[in-house]
């Protein structure tokens, strides 16, 4: 089941001179399915913000349909079944942790009879339970971010939207930030995450998704986006004397490393054909693996690619 | 000196860049001079005349003379007719009709010139003038325009008048008999004919006022009655005119604070969490409304206990009138404040654009001086402020113990501007320029 359902979804931002009108989001379509962490990148201005907002009925679509939970967007009630944790979001200084959540549950129509057992259990979730009185203008940019996360939680959502979520929050912070996602994908939700942190999106994301000014420019699971099929890192059980390998001389090694190489080929034809070719002169592969980008790696080519190609 | 200089820069661009700072720099003072300008310029052209009835009940060609003069004034404009209450036939006004007036705070001021205003044995003339003291200002104008205009424009009056007193005093035969042994001295001494002296007409012009003793003497000559038909027994007068005024004033300052809040809201992020809720963007608009008139009501009475406890203002013998017109006036007052909201893009600009206007409002709708100060055109203008009709309500209610009849058409605007400009502020609001 598809838990996010968009088809070209445009969104345009008018203003007083025609020619200054931004097209935020381009006949963008996106489906997402139910149990997944599904991360949505790209950078400044590419339109990521502009998509949660129209999911989450901040703001309006120029053109297009979406749906969530299987219905249309503009039925305000199926926000009951979502979970939203904005970026730098800020709450009155002088309430605690339990007021706001229990002020957010209700406004979100969720009135369980144990709703004290689940504020006391998502704060021990987000390791926030000693903070639960304190007021929050006492609280660290980091025990907001726990506190953000356990209130997308309150209301027991299926679909949870995070942006930003590890934001100002220390390395074993975001490590059990990261576990609580997991834990929460394990339920059954659907997680969908808008992140600059691109090693904490390939950490726990399902799929991928790359928005550029306002277009879909990629999208997959993590592993075939960070895959590359034309380079592989090959190991021997010893060095190699280049002069005998036809092969490997037309192609060309980018890295070496005592007998680690990385080679790059244009096609699997012609990889066979270096492997025989090795083989038949006396090498033993230790090991043979395609070579993976970091999701990093992969996203900075992926933009400056598109940069290259629109100058 | 280079670091001053571009510190100096920067200030500029700040200075200009920021547009609230220039448009209460420059605008509201430019705006508020005007008006004061208008009011209490050196002309005095531009102040509007104040509206007095005036009814002539004497056939005396004086009474027609003292008519004439008022109408020359320059500080006040005579009513002689009004419409009929089908609004069809206009009727001349009779001294009845102008108490009623009055009365139902139509008008504050009436000049009633009676049927024995002189005779030929009169021994000063008489004037009565019927008042609405709920401006007090305005009444001592009026008052005092008044008096200016009949003792200083008819001397014509004095000789007859005064004649007359002597005879009432001394009895016509000794009067003659001193007129007699004057004009024999005069003549004698200025070698004058004795018939000429006796038959000039301004032969009291002798008497050169300016002594010490000149107002009690010119009093007696003319009698001029006041009589205050409204708010003799408000307890504490000063303070029951001006509260409704300030309220209104200091009400739409925290109004407009309390709707744009909004733009908290969406700078700290909880509208935009609220938005994310299961709740309507008309239940977000609706509970700020409701909110917002609230603190309102609060405000206003507050204010209005504070009166009552400090200055004894009597608020509780019309009290369910009082609560009325402080709900309507809330409403209206908050419609204000979200259609300020909802027509600009920041905190910023929407406390620059609330501040001018409610400068505006507050001065031209009644909060610092009476509108019959105000030139006739910003007169008109002032009625279309919910300033004006708030304060009008407040005076009905308070100064005049008035009942709900008497507040209806003032009800009806505010609420009208109530319900137009908050339906208004929710459709643009709905287009999701705050959101």
């Amino acid at each position: 089941m598809h838990v996010i359902n968009v088809n070209n979804l445009t969104k345009v931002y008018k203003a007083r001179k025609r020619t200054a009108d931004v097209l935020a989001l381009n006949n963008f379509s996106l489906q997402v399915e139910e149990g997944k962490i599904f991360g949505l990148l790209g950078p400044n201005g590419a339109g990521k913000t502009t998509f949660i907002k129209i999911l989450l009925g901040i703001t309006h679509p120029t053109s297009g349909t979406a749906e969530m939970l299987g219905k249309p967007i503009q039925n305000y009630t199926i926000k009951a079944r979502i979970g939203y944790l904005p970026e730098n979001h800020r709450y009155p200084g002088y309430l605690n942790a339990e007021q706001i959540l229990i002020y957010f549950s209700k406004l979100s129509g969720y009135y369980p009879s144990d709703l004290n057992s689940r504020i006391n259990f998502l704060l021990h979730l987000v390791k926030m339970e000693k903070w639960k009185r304190v007021k929050i203008k006492k609280y660290s940019k980091g025990m907001m971010q726990r506190l953000g996360l356990a209130l997308s939680m309150i209301n027991d959502p299926d679909v949870i939207f995070l942006d930003e979520p590890t934001d100002g929050v220390d390395p074993i912070g975001r490590k059990e930030i990261r576990d609580v996602l997991v834990n929460l994908k394990n339920e059954g939700k659907t997680i969908f995450l808008n992140s600059h942190l691109l090693s904490e999106v390939e950490l726990i994301s399902d799929e991928v998704a790359i928005l550029h000014k306002g277009n879909l420019v990629q999208r997959g699971s993590v592993q075939e986006l960070t895959t590359t099929k034309e380079i592989y890192e090959i190991t021997l059980d010893k060095a190699l004397v280049m002069e005998s390998i036809n092969a490997i001389n037309e192609t060309g090694i980018i890295e070496r490393h005592g007998n680690k190489y990385t080679i790059k080929v244009a096609t699997n034809e012609e990889l066979n054909r270096i492997i025989d070719e090795l083989r038949q002169n006396g090498y033993y592969f230790q090991s043979i693996v395609p070579k993976k980008h970091s999701l990093e790696e992969m996203f900075i080519n992926l933009i400056n690619d598109k940069e290259k190609n629109a100058s | 000196m280079n670091n001053i200089i571009n510190l100096l820069k920067k200030d500029f661009i700040r200075f200009i860049k920021d547009k609230t700072a220039v448009l209460l720099t420059f605008a509201v003072p430019a705006v508020l001079i005007v008006i004061f300008g208008n009011i209490f310029g050196g002309s005095g052209n531009s102040r509007g005349k104040l509206p007095v009835i005036f009814v002539n009940e004497s056939n005396y060609s004086i009474a027609a003379k003292v008519e004439e003069k008022l109408d020359s004034s320059g500080s006040l404009r005579l009513v002689r007719e009004y419409w009929d209450d089908g609004r069809d036939t206009v009727l001349a006004y009779d001294t009845e009709t102008a108490k009623r007036h009055i009365k139902e705070g139509k008008i504050s001021t009436a000049l009633v010139i009676p049927s024995d205003f002189m005779s030929d044995t009169s021994t000063s003339i008489k004037v009565q003038i019927y008042y609405d003291p709920k401006n007090e200002i305005e009444s001592s104008i009026i008052q005092g325009s008044l008096q200016q205009v009949i003792m200083g424009s008819i001397p014509e009056l004095f000789p007859q008048i005064m004649n007359n007193q002597i005879n009432d005093q001394i009895g016509i035969e000794k009067n003659k008999e001193f007129q007699n042994e004057l004009a024999d001295i005069i003549s004698e001494t200025f070698k004058v004919e004795k018939d000429l002296i006796l038959n000039q007409s301004d032969s009291v012009s002798v008497f050169n006022f300016g002594s010490s003793g000149e107002n009690n003497f010119i009093n007696d000559l003319i009698k001029i009655e006041n009589i205050q038909l409204v708010g003799q027994e408000v307890k504490n007068p000063g303070v029951t005119r001006i509260v409704g005024g300030w309220a209104m004033m200091f009400l739409l300052f925290s109004l407009t604070g309390a709707a744009t809040s909004l733009f908290e809201e969406k700078q700290e992020g909880s509208l935009k969490r609220l938005l994310c809720m299961p709740v309507k963007r008309s239940e977000i608009i609706w509970s700020k409304y409701i909110f917002s008139i609230f603190v309102g009501m609060l405000q206003l009475s507050v204010l209005f206990l504070f009166a009552w406890v400090l200055f004894d203002v009597d608020i509780f013998s019309n009290f369910l009138n009082l609560m009325i017109v402080i709900l309507v006036s809330a409403a209206a007052a908050v419609s204000f404040a979200m259609i300020i909201t909802a027509t600009t893009s920041s905190l910023q600009q929407a406390n620059g654009i609330a501040t001018l206007i409610i400068m505006v409002m507050s001065a031209i709708g009644g909060s610092w001086f009476p509108v019959s100060f105000l030139p006739d055109w910003m007169q008109v203008i002032s009625k279309f402020t919910l300033t004006y009709w708030s304060i009008e309500a407040f005076l009905q209610v308070l100064w005049r113990d008035g009942d709900i009849a008497s507040i209806a058409l003032h009800l009806g605007i505010l609420t009208t501007i109530a319900v137009v400009v908050n339906y208004y502020a929710i459709l643009l609001f709905k287009k999701g320029k705050i959101f």
